[in-house]
Protein backbone atom coordinates (compact mmCIF):
# COMPACT_ATOMS: atom_id res chain seq x y z
CA UNK A 1 0.00 0.00 0.00
CA UNK A 2 2.80 2.19 0.57
CA UNK A 3 4.14 1.69 -2.96
CA UNK A 4 0.92 2.73 -4.37
CA UNK A 5 0.33 5.41 -1.96
CA UNK A 6 3.49 7.07 -2.71
CA UNK A 7 3.22 6.91 -6.54
CA UNK A 8 -0.50 8.55 -6.27
CA UNK A 9 0.40 10.95 -3.97
CA UNK A 10 3.38 11.71 -6.51
CA UNK A 11 0.74 11.72 -9.46
CA UNK A 12 -2.02 14.28 -7.89
CA UNK A 13 1.91 16.20 -7.31
CA UNK A 14 2.83 16.09 -10.79
CA UNK A 15 -0.37 16.88 -12.58
CA UNK A 16 -1.80 19.34 -10.21
CA UNK A 17 -1.50 22.20 -12.70
CA UNK A 18 -2.99 19.86 -15.15
CA UNK A 19 -6.59 19.56 -13.20
CA UNK A 20 -6.49 23.55 -12.54
CA UNK A 21 -6.01 24.21 -16.29
CA UNK A 22 -9.15 21.64 -16.91
CA UNK A 23 -10.79 23.40 -14.06
CA UNK A 24 -10.41 26.51 -15.92
CA UNK A 25 -11.25 25.17 -19.59
CA UNK A 26 -14.52 24.48 -17.90
CA UNK A 27 -15.15 27.75 -16.07
CA UNK A 28 -14.18 29.14 -19.49
CA UNK A 29 -17.19 27.07 -20.91
CA UNK A 30 -19.75 28.31 -18.80
CA UNK A 31 -18.77 32.10 -19.50
CA UNK A 32 -18.83 31.08 -23.16
CA UNK A 33 -22.37 29.60 -22.45
CA UNK A 34 -23.64 32.40 -20.67
CA UNK A 35 -22.31 35.12 -23.40
CA UNK A 36 -24.31 33.39 -26.16
CA UNK A 37 -27.12 32.51 -24.03
CA UNK A 38 -26.92 36.76 -23.33
CA UNK A 39 -25.97 37.68 -26.96
CA UNK A 40 -28.80 35.32 -28.68
CA UNK A 41 -31.21 35.73 -25.97
CA UNK A 42 -31.69 32.03 -26.20
CA UNK A 43 -31.72 30.42 -22.46
CA UNK A 44 -31.16 27.16 -24.61
CA UNK A 45 -27.85 27.49 -25.25
CA UNK A 46 -26.45 27.58 -22.02
CA UNK A 47 -27.65 23.84 -21.43
CA UNK A 48 -26.41 22.92 -24.64
CA UNK A 49 -22.91 23.90 -23.67
CA UNK A 50 -23.28 22.27 -20.76
CA UNK A 51 -24.34 18.91 -22.31
CA UNK A 52 -21.30 19.48 -24.87
CA UNK A 53 -18.71 19.75 -21.81
CA UNK A 54 -20.19 16.80 -20.09
CA UNK A 55 -19.68 14.90 -22.86
CA UNK A 56 -16.44 16.38 -23.47
CA UNK A 57 -15.40 14.43 -20.37
CA UNK A 58 -15.06 11.21 -22.07
CA UNK A 59 -11.56 12.54 -23.35
CA UNK A 60 -10.76 13.71 -19.84
CA UNK A 61 -8.42 10.40 -19.18
CA UNK A 62 -6.76 9.78 -22.28
CA UNK A 63 -5.73 12.81 -22.23
CA UNK A 64 -4.99 13.14 -18.73
CA UNK A 65 -2.75 9.92 -19.13
CA UNK A 66 -1.23 11.09 -22.50
CA UNK A 67 -0.18 14.33 -20.47
CA UNK A 68 1.05 12.48 -17.63
CA UNK A 69 2.90 9.38 -19.87
CA UNK A 70 4.75 12.48 -21.47
CA UNK A 71 5.98 13.99 -18.94
CA UNK A 72 7.63 10.35 -17.68
CA UNK A 73 8.85 9.81 -20.74
CA UNK A 74 10.87 12.42 -20.53
CA UNK A 75 13.42 10.94 -17.92
CA UNK A 76 13.55 7.61 -16.75
CA UNK A 77 12.41 8.09 -13.10
CA UNK A 78 9.59 6.50 -13.21
CA UNK A 79 10.66 3.64 -15.14
CA UNK A 80 13.51 2.94 -12.34
CA UNK A 81 11.41 1.39 -9.84
CA UNK A 82 11.12 -2.16 -8.80
CA UNK A 83 7.28 -2.44 -8.44
CA UNK A 84 4.99 -3.76 -11.38
CA UNK A 85 4.12 -2.38 -14.15
CA UNK A 86 0.28 -3.16 -12.60
CA UNK A 87 1.13 -1.28 -10.26
CA UNK A 88 2.39 1.79 -12.09
CA UNK A 89 -0.08 2.39 -14.55
CA UNK A 90 -2.80 1.66 -12.16
CA UNK A 91 -1.54 4.33 -9.57
CA UNK A 92 -2.00 6.61 -13.11
CA UNK A 93 -5.39 5.40 -13.76
CA UNK A 94 -6.55 6.05 -10.01
CA UNK A 95 -5.07 9.58 -9.72
CA UNK A 96 -6.78 10.48 -13.50
CA UNK A 97 -10.22 9.23 -12.15
CA UNK A 98 -9.74 10.97 -8.98
CA UNK A 99 -8.94 14.14 -10.87
CA UNK A 100 -11.83 13.21 -13.51
CA UNK A 101 -14.22 12.93 -10.69
CA UNK A 102 -13.88 16.29 -8.93
CA UNK A 103 -14.32 18.18 -12.56
CA UNK A 104 -16.79 15.87 -13.82
CA UNK A 105 -19.36 16.48 -10.96
CA UNK A 106 -18.93 19.79 -11.30
CA UNK A 107 -19.89 20.13 -15.01
CA UNK A 108 -22.68 17.74 -13.81
CA UNK A 109 -23.48 20.13 -11.54
CA UNK A 110 -23.40 22.90 -14.11
CA UNK A 111 -25.50 20.86 -16.58
CA UNK A 112 -28.11 20.04 -13.81
CA UNK A 113 -28.46 23.92 -12.84
CA UNK A 114 -28.56 24.59 -16.79
CA UNK A 115 -31.43 22.07 -17.24
CA UNK A 116 -33.33 23.50 -14.53
CA UNK A 117 -33.15 26.89 -15.53
CA UNK A 118 -33.14 26.77 -19.11
CA UNK A 119 -35.85 27.87 -21.13
CA UNK A 120 -38.45 25.57 -22.87
CA UNK A 121 -36.61 22.38 -22.36
CA UNK A 122 -39.38 20.50 -24.85
CA UNK A 123 -37.61 22.10 -27.65
CA UNK A 124 -34.54 20.75 -26.90
CA UNK A 125 -34.80 17.48 -25.45
CA UNK A 126 -37.72 14.76 -24.96
CA UNK A 127 -36.75 13.91 -21.00
CA UNK A 128 -39.12 10.30 -20.20
CA UNK A 129 -36.89 10.25 -16.85
CA UNK A 130 -35.85 13.52 -15.36
CA UNK A 131 -32.96 15.51 -16.24
CA UNK A 132 -31.06 14.33 -13.09
CA UNK A 133 -31.83 10.78 -13.53
CA UNK A 134 -30.71 11.35 -17.69
CA UNK A 135 -27.92 12.75 -16.69
CA UNK A 136 -26.69 10.19 -14.31
CA UNK A 137 -26.91 7.65 -16.74
CA UNK A 138 -25.31 9.54 -19.44
CA UNK A 139 -22.09 10.44 -16.78
CA UNK A 140 -22.31 6.51 -16.26
CA UNK A 141 -21.67 5.65 -19.89
CA UNK A 142 -19.22 8.87 -20.18
CA UNK A 143 -16.72 7.44 -17.67
CA UNK A 144 -17.00 3.88 -18.85
CA UNK A 145 -16.25 5.60 -22.09
CA UNK A 146 -13.30 7.32 -20.73
CA UNK A 147 -12.20 4.47 -19.09
CA UNK A 148 -12.05 2.56 -22.12
CA UNK A 149 -10.02 4.97 -24.06
CA UNK A 150 -8.01 5.27 -21.09
CA UNK A 151 -6.71 1.91 -21.02
CA UNK A 152 -6.23 1.90 -24.97
CA UNK A 153 -3.78 5.23 -24.25
CA UNK A 154 -1.53 3.21 -21.89
CA UNK A 155 -1.31 0.64 -24.57
CA UNK A 156 -0.22 2.76 -27.61
CA UNK A 157 1.90 4.70 -25.44
CA UNK A 158 3.41 1.95 -24.57
CA UNK A 159 3.59 0.24 -28.03
CA UNK A 160 5.26 3.70 -28.94
CA UNK A 161 7.95 3.96 -26.39
CA UNK A 162 8.66 -0.39 -27.06
CA UNK A 163 9.27 0.65 -30.82
CA UNK A 164 12.10 2.30 -29.90
CA UNK A 165 13.90 -0.96 -29.28
CA UNK A 166 13.68 -2.08 -32.54
CA UNK A 167 15.88 -0.62 -34.99
CA UNK A 168 14.09 -1.22 -38.13
CA UNK A 169 11.07 0.31 -36.82
CA UNK A 170 12.32 3.37 -34.45
CA UNK A 171 12.08 5.94 -37.13
CA UNK A 172 8.58 4.37 -38.25
CA UNK A 173 7.22 4.75 -34.64
CA UNK A 174 4.28 7.17 -35.49
CA UNK A 175 2.85 5.42 -38.69
CA UNK A 176 3.22 1.90 -36.86
CA UNK A 177 0.93 3.34 -34.07
CA UNK A 178 -1.30 4.60 -36.34
CA UNK A 179 -1.41 1.73 -38.85
CA UNK A 180 -1.90 -0.38 -35.52
CA UNK A 181 -5.10 1.63 -34.44
CA UNK A 182 -6.26 1.14 -38.21
CA UNK A 183 -6.08 -2.26 -38.61
CA UNK A 184 -7.32 -2.91 -34.77
CA UNK A 185 -10.45 -0.37 -35.88
CA UNK A 186 -11.14 -2.08 -38.75
CA UNK A 187 -10.71 -5.74 -37.09
CA UNK A 188 -13.04 -4.39 -34.42
CA UNK A 189 -15.62 -3.35 -37.03
CA UNK A 190 -15.38 -6.35 -39.00
CA UNK A 191 -16.04 -8.68 -35.69
CA UNK A 192 -19.24 -6.10 -34.55
CA UNK A 193 -20.90 -6.88 -38.00
CA UNK A 194 -20.74 -10.81 -37.45
CA UNK A 195 -23.96 -12.42 -36.98
CA UNK A 196 -22.01 -14.82 -34.73
CA UNK A 197 -21.60 -11.73 -32.27
CA UNK A 198 -24.99 -9.84 -33.21
CA UNK A 199 -26.48 -12.70 -31.92
CA UNK A 200 -23.91 -12.82 -28.75
CA UNK A 201 -24.69 -9.23 -28.41
CA UNK A 202 -28.69 -9.91 -28.04
CA UNK A 203 -28.20 -12.41 -25.10
CA UNK A 204 -29.22 -10.61 -21.81
CA UNK A 205 -30.18 -7.00 -22.89
CA UNK A 206 -31.64 -4.95 -20.60
CA UNK A 207 -34.01 -2.26 -22.54
CA UNK A 208 -33.71 0.53 -20.13
CA UNK A 209 -36.54 2.53 -22.09
CA UNK A 210 -38.76 0.14 -20.20
CA UNK A 211 -37.83 2.07 -17.21
CA UNK A 212 -38.40 5.22 -19.09
CA UNK A 213 -34.72 5.89 -18.83
CA UNK A 214 -34.82 7.08 -22.48
CA UNK A 215 -33.65 10.13 -23.93
CA UNK A 216 -34.76 11.65 -27.00
CA UNK A 217 -32.92 14.42 -29.15
CA UNK A 218 -31.43 15.70 -32.09
CA UNK A 219 -32.02 12.63 -34.12
CA UNK A 220 -29.80 13.97 -37.37
CA UNK A 221 -26.59 14.52 -34.77
CA UNK A 222 -26.63 11.09 -33.34
CA UNK A 223 -24.74 12.93 -30.72
CA UNK A 224 -22.49 10.69 -28.06
CA UNK A 225 -24.37 9.95 -24.80
CA UNK A 226 -28.28 10.40 -26.65
CA UNK A 227 -29.79 7.49 -27.75
CA UNK A 228 -33.30 6.98 -29.62
CA UNK A 229 -33.98 3.69 -27.48
CA UNK A 230 -31.50 2.84 -24.95
CA UNK A 231 -30.60 -0.47 -24.20
CA UNK A 232 -27.69 -2.59 -21.98
CA UNK A 233 -26.32 -5.98 -23.50
CA UNK A 234 -25.00 -7.93 -20.64
CA UNK A 235 -22.01 -9.67 -22.97
CA UNK A 236 -21.80 -6.89 -25.10
CA UNK A 237 -20.47 -5.87 -21.67
CA UNK A 238 -18.59 -8.97 -20.99
CA UNK A 239 -16.89 -8.41 -24.08
CA UNK A 240 -15.72 -5.24 -23.60
CA UNK A 241 -14.47 -5.80 -20.04
CA UNK A 242 -12.51 -8.98 -21.21
CA UNK A 243 -11.14 -6.23 -23.79
CA UNK A 244 -10.49 -3.98 -21.78
CA UNK A 245 -8.56 -6.03 -19.30
CA UNK A 246 -6.64 -7.45 -22.56
CA UNK A 247 -5.50 -4.15 -23.74
CA UNK A 248 -4.32 -3.18 -20.54
CA UNK A 249 -2.33 -6.37 -19.58
CA UNK A 250 -0.51 -5.96 -22.98
CA UNK A 251 0.45 -2.81 -22.07
CA UNK A 252 1.90 -4.00 -18.89
CA UNK A 253 3.58 -6.26 -20.71
CA UNK A 254 5.45 -4.10 -22.86
CA UNK A 255 5.75 -1.76 -20.48
CA UNK A 256 7.67 -4.52 -18.38
CA UNK A 257 9.89 -6.08 -21.74
CA UNK A 258 9.98 -3.74 -24.62
CA UNK A 259 9.65 -0.02 -23.03
CA UNK A 260 12.93 2.48 -23.79
CA UNK A 261 12.30 6.15 -22.99
CA UNK B 1 28.24 -9.84 -9.18
CA UNK B 2 27.28 -8.36 -12.72
CA UNK B 3 28.02 -10.22 -15.79
CA UNK B 4 27.63 -9.34 -19.40
CA UNK B 5 27.28 -12.30 -22.05
CA UNK B 6 27.71 -11.06 -26.15
CA UNK B 7 25.74 -8.23 -25.38
CA UNK B 8 25.05 -5.84 -28.19
CA UNK B 9 22.41 -3.22 -28.43
CA UNK B 10 21.55 -0.59 -31.50
CA UNK B 11 19.80 2.73 -31.60
CA UNK B 12 18.50 2.52 -34.73
CA UNK B 13 21.23 2.57 -37.62
CA UNK B 14 23.24 3.74 -34.43
CA UNK B 15 25.54 1.11 -32.11
CA UNK B 16 25.35 1.36 -28.47
CA UNK B 17 27.16 -2.07 -27.46
CA UNK B 18 28.99 -4.31 -29.65
CA UNK B 19 29.18 -8.38 -28.38
CA UNK B 20 30.40 -7.46 -25.25
CA UNK B 21 31.54 -9.84 -22.04
CA UNK B 22 32.63 -9.32 -18.68
CA UNK B 23 32.09 -9.64 -15.26
CA UNK B 24 32.46 -7.64 -12.29
CA UNK B 25 32.47 -8.71 -9.20
CA UNK B 26 30.76 -7.91 -5.69
CA UNK B 27 32.86 -5.56 -3.37
CA UNK B 28 34.95 -3.85 -5.39
CA UNK B 29 34.49 -0.04 -7.51
CA UNK B 30 34.91 -0.13 -10.76
CA UNK B 31 35.35 2.98 -13.21
CA UNK B 32 33.94 2.91 -16.92
CA UNK B 33 36.20 5.36 -18.75
CA UNK B 34 35.52 6.80 -22.42
CA UNK B 35 34.70 9.18 -24.77
CA UNK B 36 31.38 10.79 -25.16
CA UNK B 37 29.10 8.32 -27.18
CA UNK B 38 31.39 5.11 -26.71
CA UNK B 39 28.89 3.14 -24.53
CA UNK B 40 29.60 3.72 -20.96
CA UNK B 41 25.92 5.32 -20.00
CA UNK B 42 24.22 2.63 -21.95
CA UNK B 43 26.17 -0.12 -20.31
CA UNK B 44 24.46 1.30 -16.99
CA UNK B 45 21.40 1.50 -18.22
CA UNK B 46 21.70 -1.99 -19.36
CA UNK B 47 22.34 -2.94 -15.71
CA UNK B 48 19.37 -0.53 -14.59
CA UNK B 49 17.07 -2.33 -17.24
CA UNK B 50 15.97 1.18 -18.74
CA UNK B 51 17.27 -0.39 -21.58
CA UNK B 52 16.67 -3.54 -23.62
CA UNK B 53 20.36 -4.92 -25.12
CA UNK B 54 19.40 -6.41 -28.98
CA UNK B 55 21.57 -9.72 -28.19
CA UNK B 56 23.30 -11.75 -25.10
CA UNK B 57 22.64 -12.17 -21.62
CA UNK B 58 22.97 -9.61 -18.79
CA UNK B 59 22.72 -11.10 -15.00
CA UNK B 60 23.08 -8.97 -11.60
CA UNK B 61 23.59 -11.40 -8.95
CA UNK B 62 22.33 -14.56 -11.50
CA UNK B 63 19.04 -12.80 -12.12
CA UNK B 64 18.86 -11.47 -15.75
CA UNK B 65 18.41 -7.77 -16.01
CA UNK B 66 14.59 -6.14 -16.88
CA UNK B 67 13.12 -3.26 -15.42
CA UNK B 68 12.14 -5.09 -12.33
CA UNK B 69 16.14 -5.28 -11.38
CA UNK B 70 15.70 -1.90 -9.99
CA UNK B 71 15.01 -3.63 -6.53
CA UNK B 72 18.83 -4.75 -6.44
CA UNK B 73 19.96 -1.82 -8.56
CA UNK B 74 20.50 1.89 -7.67
CA UNK B 75 21.06 4.22 -10.30
CA UNK B 76 21.58 7.81 -10.36
CA UNK B 77 21.58 8.70 -14.33
CA UNK B 78 23.55 11.93 -15.90
CA UNK B 79 20.54 13.58 -16.69
CA UNK B 80 18.05 15.30 -14.22
CA UNK B 81 15.46 13.01 -13.01
CA UNK B 82 13.11 14.79 -11.14
CA UNK B 83 9.32 15.75 -11.15
CA UNK B 84 9.50 19.46 -11.10
CA UNK B 85 7.05 20.28 -8.97
CA UNK B 86 8.43 18.59 -5.86
CA UNK B 87 10.21 20.09 -3.23
CA UNK B 88 13.86 17.89 -2.06
CA UNK B 89 11.98 16.20 0.74
CA UNK B 90 9.39 15.14 -1.76
CA UNK B 91 11.61 13.24 -3.60
CA UNK B 92 12.73 11.83 -0.68
CA UNK B 93 9.35 10.47 0.24
CA UNK B 94 8.65 9.00 -3.35
CA UNK B 95 11.85 7.09 -3.29
CA UNK B 96 11.11 6.04 0.43
CA UNK B 97 8.01 4.76 -0.83
CA UNK B 98 9.06 2.96 -3.77
CA UNK B 99 12.36 1.10 -2.82
CA UNK B 100 12.58 -1.25 0.17
CA UNK B 101 15.82 -0.71 0.85
CA UNK B 102 15.74 3.37 1.04
CA UNK B 103 17.31 4.18 4.55
CA UNK B 104 15.60 7.43 5.63
CA UNK B 105 18.17 8.04 8.11
CA UNK B 106 21.09 7.57 5.74
CA UNK B 107 19.32 9.79 3.50
CA UNK B 108 18.94 12.58 5.99
CA UNK B 109 22.44 12.42 7.33
CA UNK B 110 23.21 12.57 3.53
CA UNK B 111 21.08 15.90 3.12
CA UNK B 112 22.74 17.46 5.71
CA UNK B 113 26.04 16.50 4.51
CA UNK B 114 25.64 17.85 1.10
CA UNK B 115 23.48 20.84 3.04
CA UNK B 116 20.48 20.51 0.94
CA UNK B 117 17.36 22.08 2.45
CA UNK B 118 14.77 19.55 2.65
CA UNK B 119 11.92 22.54 1.85
CA UNK B 120 13.78 23.84 -0.98
CA UNK B 121 11.61 23.38 -4.51
CA UNK B 122 13.63 21.72 -7.44
CA UNK B 123 13.16 24.13 -9.54
CA UNK B 124 14.71 26.41 -7.29
CA UNK B 125 18.39 24.52 -7.09
CA UNK B 126 21.11 24.92 -8.66
CA UNK B 127 22.54 22.38 -11.16
CA UNK B 128 24.91 21.76 -8.34
CA UNK B 129 22.42 21.00 -5.71
CA UNK B 130 20.67 19.27 -8.32
CA UNK B 131 24.02 16.62 -8.14
CA UNK B 132 24.04 16.89 -4.83
CA UNK B 133 20.18 15.33 -4.43
CA UNK B 134 20.68 12.80 -7.01
CA UNK B 135 23.97 11.67 -4.73
CA UNK B 136 21.73 11.26 -1.91
CA UNK B 137 18.65 9.91 -3.47
CA UNK B 138 20.81 6.79 -4.88
CA UNK B 139 23.48 6.50 -2.04
CA UNK B 140 20.59 6.59 0.56
CA UNK B 141 19.69 3.17 -0.74
CA UNK B 142 21.33 -0.17 0.64
CA UNK B 143 21.47 -1.80 -2.87
CA UNK B 144 23.70 -4.38 -3.77
CA UNK B 145 24.15 -2.53 -6.79
CA UNK B 146 25.79 1.06 -7.29
CA UNK B 147 25.47 2.52 -11.03
CA UNK B 148 27.12 6.43 -10.86
CA UNK B 149 26.44 7.94 -14.23
CA UNK B 150 28.88 11.33 -14.52
CA UNK B 151 28.27 11.35 -10.45
CA UNK B 152 30.04 14.56 -9.95
CA UNK B 153 29.93 16.57 -12.97
CA UNK B 154 27.75 20.57 -12.01
CA UNK B 155 29.15 20.33 -8.79
CA UNK B 156 32.23 22.91 -7.87
CA UNK B 157 35.41 21.94 -8.20
CA UNK B 158 35.78 23.63 -4.73
CA UNK B 159 34.07 21.14 -3.02
CA UNK B 160 34.06 18.15 -5.23
CA UNK B 161 37.13 16.21 -3.24
CA UNK B 162 35.43 16.54 0.10
CA UNK B 163 32.21 15.24 -1.25
CA UNK B 164 33.75 11.98 -2.88
CA UNK B 165 35.77 11.41 0.32
CA UNK B 166 32.70 11.82 2.65
CA UNK B 167 30.47 9.41 0.20
CA UNK B 168 33.06 6.39 0.36
CA UNK B 169 31.68 6.41 4.43
CA UNK B 170 28.20 5.72 2.64
CA UNK B 171 29.59 2.88 0.29
CA UNK B 172 29.10 -0.70 1.89
CA UNK B 173 32.90 -2.05 0.37
CA UNK B 174 31.85 -5.94 1.30
CA UNK B 175 28.89 -6.36 -0.21
CA UNK B 176 28.41 -3.33 -3.28
CA UNK B 177 29.24 -3.79 -6.96
CA UNK B 178 29.45 -0.04 -7.34
CA UNK B 179 30.36 1.00 -11.16
CA UNK B 180 31.29 4.79 -11.82
CA UNK B 181 31.06 5.82 -15.50
CA UNK B 182 32.80 9.64 -15.63
CA UNK B 183 35.67 11.83 -17.17
CA UNK B 184 36.76 13.29 -13.93
CA UNK B 185 39.10 10.69 -13.09
CA UNK B 186 41.07 12.38 -10.76
CA UNK B 187 38.51 12.75 -7.82
CA UNK B 188 37.82 9.17 -8.06
CA UNK B 189 41.16 7.58 -8.88
CA UNK B 190 42.20 6.78 -5.21
CA UNK B 191 38.44 5.07 -4.84
CA UNK B 192 38.98 3.00 -7.93
CA UNK B 193 40.09 -0.80 -7.97
CA UNK B 194 39.65 -1.60 -11.45
CA UNK B 195 38.91 0.33 -14.63
CA UNK B 196 37.22 -0.89 -17.86
CA UNK B 197 37.99 1.37 -20.85
CA UNK B 198 35.19 1.69 -23.53
CA UNK B 199 35.38 2.95 -26.94
CA UNK B 200 32.98 2.31 -30.43
CA UNK B 201 30.64 0.14 -28.09
CA UNK B 202 33.85 -2.29 -27.16
CA UNK B 203 35.41 -3.14 -23.77
CA UNK B 204 38.96 -2.44 -25.34
CA UNK B 205 40.90 -2.88 -22.11
CA UNK B 206 40.87 -3.40 -18.60
CA UNK B 207 43.31 -2.79 -15.52
CA UNK B 208 43.65 -3.44 -11.88
CA UNK B 209 44.22 0.25 -10.46
CA UNK B 210 46.48 -0.94 -8.01
CA UNK B 211 48.65 -3.30 -10.89
CA UNK B 212 48.54 -0.26 -13.11
CA UNK B 213 50.44 1.76 -10.53
CA UNK B 214 53.12 -1.05 -9.31
CA UNK B 215 53.77 -3.16 -12.10
CA UNK B 216 53.32 -0.40 -14.98
CA UNK B 217 53.89 2.95 -12.76
CA UNK B 218 51.01 4.49 -14.40
CA UNK B 219 48.01 6.29 -12.88
CA UNK B 220 44.83 6.15 -14.41
CA UNK B 221 45.00 9.29 -16.17
CA UNK B 222 48.20 8.46 -17.86
CA UNK B 223 47.10 4.45 -18.91
CA UNK B 224 43.57 6.54 -19.95
CA UNK B 225 45.60 8.73 -22.27
CA UNK B 226 47.69 5.81 -23.77
CA UNK B 227 44.46 3.67 -23.76
CA UNK B 228 42.49 6.14 -25.99
CA UNK B 229 45.35 7.98 -28.00
CA UNK B 230 44.02 8.08 -31.11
Amino acid sequence: MKVFKGLIYKELKLMKNWFMLGLALLILGVMIGFGLTKYFNEPNIFVAVALLMVVGYGLYLPAYLLSSLNIEGQTQLWLHNPNSGIVLFLAKLTAGIVFYFASFLLSIVIAIWGFKHGGNLESLLQLTGGPALNIVIMAVGITLGTLFLGVWVLFYWSLFHSLKNIPVLSSLRWPVVIGTWLLFTTFGNYVSNLPLYQKLKNIGVIKLNAYSFEIKTWNTTASAGFVESAELSMVNGIIYTVLVFSVFYAAVWLLERKVEV
Amino acid sequence: MIEFKNVSKKYGRDIGLVDVSFSLEKGKIYGLIGPNGSGKSTTLKIIAGLVHFSKGTVLVDGIPVDRRIAKKVAYLSELDMFYQPFKVKDMIDFYASQFEDFRMDRANELLSFMKLDPDKKLKQLSKGNRGRLKLVLAMARDASVLLLDEPFSGLDPMVRDSIVKGLLSYIDYENQTVIIATHEIDEIEPLLDEVLAVKDGKVIDRQNVEDLRETKGLSVIQWMKETFKE
